[in-house]
């Protein structure tokens, strides 16, 4: 039998058995599920051994020159440590390993945050407002203008509302100010046509996939 | 035969001995150390001068001692002058029996010397069971044998082991007896000598008698003539109802530096006079020495100056009156009587002023910081009239309003006393815990079960939507239909890449990496497709593939096996695939810094990165994502190590309003998102694939979504238009 024919009727199986959630939770959506677990673990698990500590440690500590085997000596003590982690009671073992794996992970997140997205996003947002470079680029400057006005305004509301300081009033009743009431009110509707935007995004996604799911339903009966 | 005698115990050592061999005491006294023998006059020693360096327990000791005899002297002669005793008629040797019966040592006497004891009258009319007890049972003069018997009971002092040896003092008269033996007119009355009476068989009471009927008599004032054989005459002359004084109120005839025998000591306490005329003549050189005066001692002008008494003395009682508390207050350490003025101070105060209130106790002050608020704050009546009760005025427990109770007898245990403490709130904290309270109250109260009509209408909903989709989305497969057009022309975000494409070089590396999950496969396969397709075909680009997802190379694999097997790339040869690059964000900044020690593999080796050793020897890199935080993460990390080479994005629809940001701000040079830019790529690029296999399906459906959303949508608005009428109706009703 053809692998692409076994493959494609597995598929196939797995695929009415995802689907068979539409009338609710049952124990063929469950077993699918738990079968796409066990078989992502496993492929995980073997990605991991073949791809990471084969070439990345075994593989080095045997070839390796000597300077070098030594230097690996460190992640090799902090990997046994992370597995400290498994035995409750050595877990305590395994906090330098998670505390570096954290540590190191924290410090390129906000260095790449900083530098990769926080100044470019305030540079971009006030150059629709820098008119010369946009008459030097030959782009329409109102237009420009008004988009950037637009994302302003939208910024600017969105933070509004969210921000949750308020006053209390003379009769005792907590409420905002009329200019961040204003504004926060502009801003829901941002966030609103943000949501809708992402949520469309999804759904078509989904249809997407939908539509690619059932193709690949028919293809196996030649359809 | 011994020669000498020790002046200690009395008995016979050899003339060399220096030392008693019975009481190991030197035999060498000296003359002036001597004690005072009998029938010597004892010389008087001036001791006030040692008096200062005594301690002063003991100068209080004797100070007492010296007030309480001068106090006594003073009763007994106030006493003599009122009722004068028969001097002639008491012998004197038999008036210390009536002394030493009143004293508190009768129980020391033996049974049969108690009847001897002659005193008719206690000293102290208050304490007759401390007078002579066997008084009124002598019969004198009735019974001889009674009388004798009575005789036998005189004390002796405790002879010595020896039993018949003589008293040296007794010895010393031996001879001045025996000459005077002959003389029996001279001889004192002595119930012993007709031999009527057997004296007691101690031995050394009859010596002793023996020796006193061989003293002389009295030169000064012989008694009348007693017949030898007048034995019931001379009992006759005993007293029978006269008193005689207690020997402790006549201390002054007695003189402390006489050495006779302590059982003896209180007959001379006797008034002298009173027995002149039978006293032995051992005994009359007593008389001979100047009578006791009792030192004038003046009254202390303040209780201060007293001193010192055991707490046990009463003090109502006054030690004169009792000889024993003479000898306790002699003999009391000084320890004691410093404990005597704290005690005996402590109920004079108390009966002094008994109504006066308790000093109130100076509270230290985190004593006075533990007080209860509303004992400081005078304006918070509220707390003290909550709880009943009296309120504490001083002490410790000022301020406090119930705590005590104010009956003495009945207390019920058990029940709590309530306690005036209160949480001092302001009342924006009251409106806030009561806020709370409701909001607690509010979740225990139950809520009603949404119905079950509305939970199966919403089931039955899903299934009928779910059916619609499927349905249409086979029916527009399964039939093949190409209604719906390709899109004409490209978004403008994807337009975007043309340029790169066109301004890459033939044969350039490239980078592809495969960030997406198997779920959204569909949709990024036929999204990337005729992209990449149009790229390979274009400039046959060398491409390296890598994942910062396990999953991600065997999708790359099957990219390049179906998606594009139009341009039959090889691998090892036309594409590598690294595989996949753990680490994350960090992987991928490791990789962008340096990408074979990121990433070790042989397949550095192959032909398809020949010349790559850095990151920005790529010419281009397309990132094929569902995740706008992957699509961030690679833009952070590898715009420093591109040196300016293009980063194009191919994103899910879900992802791409998230990656719009960074095409705006250039960070991303082109995005190409969802199903509808990969149709316009193929439209584009007139090659046909798989997109128009999709699209009428995919369109078919998305209208139907849009138009379920838009009925659901209106449903809704018009739901709650009637709802709101109907409300509106039955307020206006009511």
């Amino acid at each position: 039998m053809n692998p692409e024919l076994i493959s494609g009727i597995v598929g196939f199986i797995l695929t009415l058995m995802i689907l068979s959630y539409l009338i609710g939770d049952n124990a063929l959506f469950r077993f699918a599920v738990h079968v796409f677990v066990g078989v992502s673990a496993g492929y995980v698990a073997v990605i991991a051994l073949y791809q990471v500590i084969l070439p990345y440690l075994v593989v080095p500590l045997m070839s390796a020159p000597m300077l070098e085997r030594g230097l690996l000596l460190i992640p090799l003590i902090l990997g046994v440590l992370m597995l400290m982690n498994i035995s409750p009671r050595l877990s305590r073992l395994g906090g330098p390993a998670v505390g570096y794996l954290v540590g190191a992970g924290a410090a390129v997140a906000v260095g790449g945050a900083v530098l990769g997205t926080i100044l470019p996003q305030v540079g971009a947002a006030a150059e629709p407002f820098n008119i010369a470079a946009l008459i030097q680029r030959g782009v329409n400057p109102i237009e420009s203008l008004l988009n950037g006005a637009v994302m302003l305004v939208g910024a600017v509301a969105t933070l509004a509302y969210f921000h949750f300081g308020a006053r209390r009033a003379e009769d005792g009743s907590v409420k905002r100010g009329f200019l961040f009431e204003a504004f926060a009110w502009l801003g829901k509707l941002f966030v609103a046509l943000t949501l809708g935007a992402l949520f469309a995004g999804v759904y078509s996604a989904a249809l997407s996939a939908l539509v690619e799911r059932v193709h690949s339903l028919f293809s196996i009966f030649g359809f | 035969m011994a020669d000498q005698f020790c002046p200690n115990c009395g008995m016979p050592n050899a003339e060399e001995q220096e030392v008693c061999s019975f009481c190991q005491q030197s035999l060498r006294v000296d003359a002036g150390a001597a004690s005072i023998r009998p029938g010597e006059t004892p010389t008087r020693k001036t001791t006030a001068e040692l008096e200062p360096i005594l301690p002063a327990w003991l100068r209080d000791a004797r100070e007492t001692a010296r007030r309480a005899d001068a106090e006594t002297a003073a009763e007994e002669a106030r006493a003599a002058a009122e009722n004068p005793a028969p001097k002639e008629e008491v012998p004197d040797f038999l008036a210390g029996l009536a002394s030493a019966a009143r004293d508190d040592q009768d129980d020391e006497l033996p049974e049969w010397m108690r009847g001897a004891a002659p005193s008719s009258a206690p000293a102290k009319p208050d304490k007759e069971e401390q007078a002579f007890p066997r008084r009124s049972e002598i019969r004198w003069g009735d019974d001889q044998s009674d009388e004798l018997g009575g005789m036998a009971t005189t004390p002796v002092t405790p002879a010595p082991e020896s039993g018949d040896a003589l008293l040296p003092w007794m010895q010393a008269r031996d001879g001045a007896a025996s000459d005077s033996a002959g003389r029996e007119p001279s001889q004192p009355v002595t119930p012993f000598l007709n031999g009527a009476v057997e004296p007691p068989h101690t031995g050394e009471l009859t010596d002793w008698l023996e020796q006193a009927a061989a003293q002389p008599a009295a030169p000064a004032e012989p008694s009348a003539p007693a017949s030898e054989e007048s034995l019931d005459d001379w009992l006759s002359k005993l007293p029978r109802d006269v008193e005689i004084p207690a020997a402790s109120e006549s201390p002054a005839s007695f003189d402390e530096t006489i050495d006779l025998p302590d059982w003896m000591k209180p007959a001379a306490t006797e008034e002298v006079s009173a027995a002149d005329a039978e006293l032995p003549d051992w005994m009359a050189s007593f008389r001979e020495q100047k009578p006791f005066a009792p030192p004038e001692v003046s009254p202390p002008e303040s209780a201060e100056q007293l001193p010192a008494a055991p707490a046990f003395v009463p003090e109502a009682e006054p030690a004169a009156e009792t000889p024993a508390n003479d000898l306790f207050s002699i003999e009391m350490p000084d320890w004691l009587s410093n404990i005597a003025p704290v005690e005996t101070e402590a109920p004079a105060a108390d009966e002094a002023a008994p109504d006066q209130p308790i000093a109130p106790a100076e509270l230290p002050s985190w004593v006075q910081a533990m007080r209860p608020v509303e004992t400081v704050l005078p304006d918070a009546p509220s707390a003290q009239a909550a709880v009943e009760g009296p309120l504490e005025e001083a002490g410790p427990l000022a301020g406090l309003r119930g705590v005590l109770p104010f009956v003495g007898g009945i207390v019920q245990p058990g029940k709590p006393v309530g306690q005036s403490f209160r949480l001092q709130a302001s009342q924006s904290q009251q409106e806030d815990a009561s806020l709370l309270g409701q909001l607690i109250a509010a979740e225990t109260q139950p809520k009603p079960l949404r119905g079950a009509r509305l939970f199966r209408s919403q089931r039955v909903l899903r299934w009928v939507l779910s059916a619609l989709l499927i349905l249409l989305a086979s029916a527009a497969i399964l039939g093949r239909t190409q209604i719906v057009p390709l899109p004409a022309a490209l978004s403008p975000e994807s337009v975007l890449a043309l340029p790169i494409l066109e301004s890459l070089p033939n044969d350039a590396p490239i980078l592809m990496i495969f960030d997406y999950d198997p779920a959204l496969s569909g949709e990024l396969e036929a999204a990337a497709a005729p992209f990449v397709d149009r790229l390979l075909g274009l400039r046959s680009p060398r491409v390296t593939v890598l994942s910062t997802s396990p999953i991600g190379p065997a999708l790359a694999e099957r990219f390049f096996a179906a998606s594009v097997a139009r341009q039959n790339y090889r691998p090892g040869q036309d594409y590598v695939n690294l595989g996949y690059l753990p680490g994350g964000e960090t992987g991928i900044l490791s990789f962008a810094v340096n990408p074979r020690a990121a990433l070790p593999s042989r397949s550095w080796d192959a032909p398809a990165v020949q010349g790559v050793s850095r990151f920005s020897d790529y010419a281009a890199v397309i990132l094929l994502t569902d995740q706008a935080e992957t699509a961030r993460a690679w833009v952070e990390q590898t715009a420093a190590h591109r040196a300016g080479h293009p980063l194009i994005v191919v994103a899910s629809a879900q992802a791409a309003p998230m990656i719009q940001p960074y095409l705006l701000s250039r960070q991303v040079s082109a995005l190409v998102s969802g199903l509808r830019d990969g149709a316009a790529f193929e439209a584009s690029s007139e090659t046909g694939g798989p997109v128009r296999k999709y699209w009428d399906a995919y369109n078919f459906t998305l209208t139907l979504a849009v138009l379920l959303m838009a009925f659901g949508g209106l449903w809704n608005l018009i739901a709650g238009a009637r709802s709101r009428r109907g409300s509106d109706e039955a307020r206006h009703e009511s």
